[in-house]
């Protein structure tokens, strides 16, 4: 992990989102989040052109696969 | 039957015994406040236990039952649930010292309707703090110990209901389930567990932990008594808006109907990746099993889209937590167990376009897999646990400081993604690994069709005794 970007990370954490832990914590999730958000960018660019654009067609979704509730 | 026996009936089997006038509720109360009074301090699995409360609702029903006439389903059983859902007026201190001395002023939509039912709360029990975590382990209150061996983890989230329903303490327990909290310590401590459908249970009243993931459920001892106790909690609440409005069918009556011809999905990629050969062994016994009773058994491929589904599951859910904790956070990190506290920073720092992506994304997926699976299938047959109950020195990262990333991710392989679409799922007891825990296997449906997976669950324990076996305590 590069250092420069966990230093930003905490920094950012620090002086924007106002989180004032020990450093080592921080440091920790700063590493955390920076590897989980890469792995999550380079995975899901090939799905992202198929982006619905509202998370409420999910709670749609379910109820259309289900069964017919006269089973 | 006599007070040695009593612990080892069923729900349903005790439901039945009160209802018949066989035993008396002050008899299954009691004995069960005997049995946690006495076995709670070596597991550790106990916030508080409701004796006096207790044996007066017991009295109460038990007059109920001397009046004559019908009683509701859960008439007089004891029941004991997470530290988790809130009762109006009493202590619910979510495995925290963030909480301590929390006294709601509600109480939760699925305790509300258990004590419809009859049901006796008779403890609130221990959980991994706020939820967050799945090997049971807590820095504040303790960790809860495995009944099978206490040196092994129960599981967690619902690491006390795990031991309790394990231990015959309770007949049964409501958990919760972000990323498998009631499937872990169902599977870790041999019993059977059901996370409902996303929206299928009332979350009102229930401490959050994110709200786009989180599921009410049962932890029992068979799949007959989780769909007793899910037919009681399950339905639409006005005050939970995410509740779903379909009606909710007798998931007890059919269970005895038979499976032939149910197909059941085998994955042949992804779930099986981190499987030691001991449980996978377990897992095609299992399948055995129920092919014999007449499941028809196909093969599947899981999209490669489910591969960053777990990922997803934890981004959403660390975000959700932290915004939930943002305050606390801020004004009082120092009070937070070291490993609760790096996971919602994790959520504090995700970038916004990445948690929204991560909901955007659960249409597109479910869409896949159901396709892949449920177009060729009604169930889908998957790992739960990779390897053997673990011991809790060995996954005690809140002490080791580092390799919790890599044991989540290789544990969480198969539960998370599950959370993230919204999926039932139950973990059914189906062996012990050589080390002497249980082994378990999970069974997957497609949204709102918990009856098949509890008809299944039920074939499936008529022909093995897995689900009987008790600890020696």
């Amino acid at each position: 992990m590069n250092n420069k970007r966990v230093e930003i990370a905490v920094a950012w954490a620090e002086e924007v989102q106002a989180l004032s832990p020990a450093s080592n914590d921080l440091t920790a999730s700063a590493e955390g989040v920076l590897k989980s958000s890469d792995l999550a960018r380079n995975t899901s660019s090939d799905l992202g052109m198929k982006f619905e654009t509202e998370p409420s067609n999910f709670i749609k979704l379910l109820d259309e696969l289900a069964p017919d509730d006269d089973r | 039957m006599t007070a040695n026996t009593l612990h080892e009936l069923t729900l349903a089997d005790a439901a039945r015994a009160v209802r018949s006038g066989e035993v008396s509720s002050l008899e299954l109360t009691t004995h069960a406040l005997t049995r946690l009074e006495q076995h709670s301090p070596a597991l550790n699995c106990t916030a508080a236990i409701y004796a006096d409360e207790a044996r007066k609702a017991a009295q109460v029903a038990d007059d109920i039952s001397a009046r004559g006439g019908e009683t509701p389903a859960l008439h007089g059983v004891p029941l004991a649930h997470k530290d988790m859902y809130y009762r109006a007026g009493w202590t619910s201190e979510n495995g925290s010292r963030v909480r301590k001395g929390h006294v709601p002023d509600i109480t939760s939509a699925a305790v509300e309707k258990l004590d419809h039912a009859g049901a006796i709360d008779v403890a609130r029990l221990n959980m991994v703090e706020f939820a967050l975590g799945i090997t049971g382990h807590n820095e504040i209150t303790g960790h809860v110990r495995n009944p099978w061996n206490t040196d092994h983890i129960t599981g967690g989230s619902s690491s006390g209901s795990g031991a309790a329903v394990a231990a015959r303490l309770v007949y049964g327990s409501l958990g919760s389930d972000t990323g498998g909290s009631i499937r872990f310590p169902a599977a870790c401590c041999g019993i059977t567990g059901i996370k409902p459908t996303y929206g299928r249970v009332s979350r009102y009243g229930a401490m959050p932990l994110a709200q786009s993931l989180d599921c009410v459920g049962p932890l029992a001892r068979t799949a007959e008594d989780c769909a007793l106790l899910l037919g009681v909690i399950a339905g639409h609440d006005e005050r939970d808006p995410l509740s779903n409005q379909r009606s909710v069918p007798d998931y007890v009556s059919g269970l005895a109907d038979s499976v032939s011809g149910v197909r059941i999905a085998v994955p042949n990629n992804l779930f099986y990746d981190p499987v030691t050969d001991e449980v996978r062994a377990h897992l095609e016994n299992s399948l055995a099993v129920l092919r014999d009773a007449g499941a028809e058994i196909v093969e599947v491929t899981i999209p490669d889209s489910m591969a960053v589904a777990n990922l997803l599951n934890n981004l959403i859910g660390a975000t959700e937590g932290a915004a939930f904790h943002s305050r606390w956070l801020r004004e009082r990190p120092e009070d937070y167990g070291r490993t609760t506290l790096v996971r919602f920073l994790t959520g504090a720092m995700c970038p916004a376009d990445r948690y929204l992506e991560a909901l955007n994304l659960r249409s597109v997926i479910l869409k896949e897999f159901s396709e892949a699976v449920f177009s060729k299938a009604d169930l889908l047959h998957v790992p739960l646990m990779p390897g053997p109950v673990p011991t809790l020195e060995e996954t005690d990262f809140g002490t080791k400081k580092e390799g919790f990333a890599e044991f989540l991710a290789a544990t969480g392989h198969c539960t998370r993604c599950f959370n993230y679409l919204g999926l039932p799922a139950a973990s059914i007891p189906c062996g012990f690994t050589g080390n002497g825990l249980p082994v378990s296997f999970q069974l997957v449906g497609r949204p709102f069709d918990e009856v098949a997976i509890l008809r299944m669950a039920y074939a499936y324990q008529q022909e093995t005794d897995w689900h009987t076996r008790s600890p020696d305590m």
